[in-house]
């Protein structure tokens, strides 16, 4: 008897030591394509905080949007709609967002510029008309430059003590996407500790975070190649980081059978051309989100300068086509 | 002496028998699972529609949107044509391993490349 439930005793720990990986997909968030694994207990667990985090991510996706407005919610475009009027109140959430923003600038000496909305919402205009409307067309420099004398990062002010934001230039306005997903993946990160849970892997549309523990100590990323053939340029294995990648080969529209895509220079006010793709590893996916955006439009020997100057390791695969990473990078 | 050891002879036989049985069913799983080859699964709103052998060429398009055309060649496979605006599903391009995916989004439509072999294939990709 004692046997027996000595061996009972043994066999039920082995069975309830173990997690199981459980995954979803989330196709409503943030305009792209997002999975979520988990480890968890059983499957009403994992359905239980996949679903609140789904919720937690679609009231950020709704506060961080600048093209929608949604009832009873102050969201950017709230904040961009009343440029020039007066500040609004807004959410913790926002504020946080938006000091990222600012700090971005300094920490990439204005490569990232959540203020160039006049500017990036041109580029938006052209690239909707042309995959909406097949109609293909590049902005004026006039244009352009015209935009840009509202881009100025001081424009935006943030009074933490009353937890309102106020754009003091009437045309100027905030366009979050080169961060808004970094900020997302470490809540939704943080989130999940909160929950209990000490192994996952998020992928909000190409900002990857990793949880890690002893049962699974890390994650492999495959990073694709920009040729679009199906091959990995690399593999790293992250583990409690975030892997972060910023390319041209993906989201772009065709004029006059040259590619436009979607991460504009600040400097010439064009697509960035220097590289193909970046992927970038750090400590959160704000860092790495910040960090693929600048290392991206800049030239690699700038890049890779910013780069060692913030211990971030980075590839680099050149508009030449050329591979390049920091000697620690995986 | 009347006290036994806690396992005597007998117990370690049936140890021994249950961890060969064991050993015997994961070599039949394994080799079980090894033998179906890659197929490619396309997938409407979280649904499972189709899987495709991803060793025969085909070219293909989902009843539930006749616009889109998915080809199979030369064991990879892509988004051919789609009739969303983003065209981000064709510009993904060709993908040929385990774990792999393309995605429509405006069509709620996506490929994936499944395997049972475990050939080091990444958790994600970026």
């Amino acid at each position: 008897m004692k046997k027996i439930i000595f061996a009972s005793l043994f066999l039920f720990i082995l069975c309830g030591c173990s997690t199981q990986k459980y995954s979803t997909e989330y196709l409503d968030l943030f305009d792209t394509y997002s999975t979520v694994t988990i480890y968890t207990n059983n499957s009403e667990e994992f359905n239980e905080i996949s679903n609140d985090l789904h919720k937690e991510l679609l009231r950020l996706n709704r506060l961080f949007d600048i093209y929608n407005n949604y009832d009873n919610i102050n969201n950017i475009k709230t904040i961009n709609d009343n440029s020039g009027i007066k500040a609004v109140k807004a959410d913790r959430e926002i504020i946080e967002l938006i000091k990222a923003g600012k700090e971005a600038y300094n920490k990439t000496e204005g490569t990232v510029n959540i203020a160039m909305g006049p500017v990036l919402k041109i580029w938006h205009r052209y690239r909707e008309n042309a995959l909406d409307n097949g109609i293909s067309a590049i902005p004026d420099t006039a244009e352009l430059e015209d935009a840009n004398k509202h881009t100025d990062i001081n424009n935006i002010i943030v009074d933490e003590e009353n937890s309102t934001v106020f754009i003091t230039d009437e045309s100027a306005s905030i366009d979050v996407g080169a961060i808004a997903k970094g900020y997302a993946a470490d809540y939704a990160a943080e989130f999940l500790r909160s929950r209990g849970v000490s192994a996952a892997l998020i992928n909000l549309g190409g900002n990857v975070i990793a949880l890690n523990d002893n049962s699974k100590k890390s994650w492999k990323t495959g990073i694709i190649s920009p040729d679009n053939n199906g091959e990995y340029v690399d593999t790293a294995d992250i583990s409690n980081q975030s892997a972060v990648s910023s390319g041209n080969y993906q989201r772009y529209y065709e004029y006059e059978g040259k590619k436009y895509h979607h991460i504009i220079d600040g400097s010439t006010l064009m697509p960035a051309g220097s590289n193909r793709s970046v992927t970038v590893i750090a400590d959160s996916s704000l860092e790495g989100d910040i960090f693929s955006t600048a290392l991206f439009i800049l030239p690699y020997e700038k890049g890779k300068r910013l780069a060692e100057e913030n211990k971030i390791k980075a590839l680099w695969v050149t508009a030449d086509d050329k591979e390049y990473k920091t000697a620690d990078f995986n | 002496m009347t006290e036994h050891k806690f396992f005597n002879k007998k117990d370690f036989v049936i140890i021994a028998i249950i961890l060969i049985m064991a050993l015997a069913l994961f070599c039949v799983y394994f080799l079980y699972t090894n033998k179906e080859s890659s197929c490619v699964r396309v997938i409407y709103a979280g649904e499972v529609l189709d899987e495709l052998p991803l060793n025969e060429n085909c070219i293909y398009s989902p009843e539930k949107n006749t616009n889109i055309v998915i080809e199979i060649k030369n064991n990879r496979a892509r988004f051919r044509e789609s009739d969303c605006p983003d065209k981000i599903c064709v510009n993904t391009g060709w993908i040929s391993r385990a774990g792999q995916t393309a995605i429509c989004l405006p069509n709620k439509m996506s490929i994936v490349i499944k395997s049972n072999k475990n050939n080091n294939i990444a958790d994600t990709e970026i």
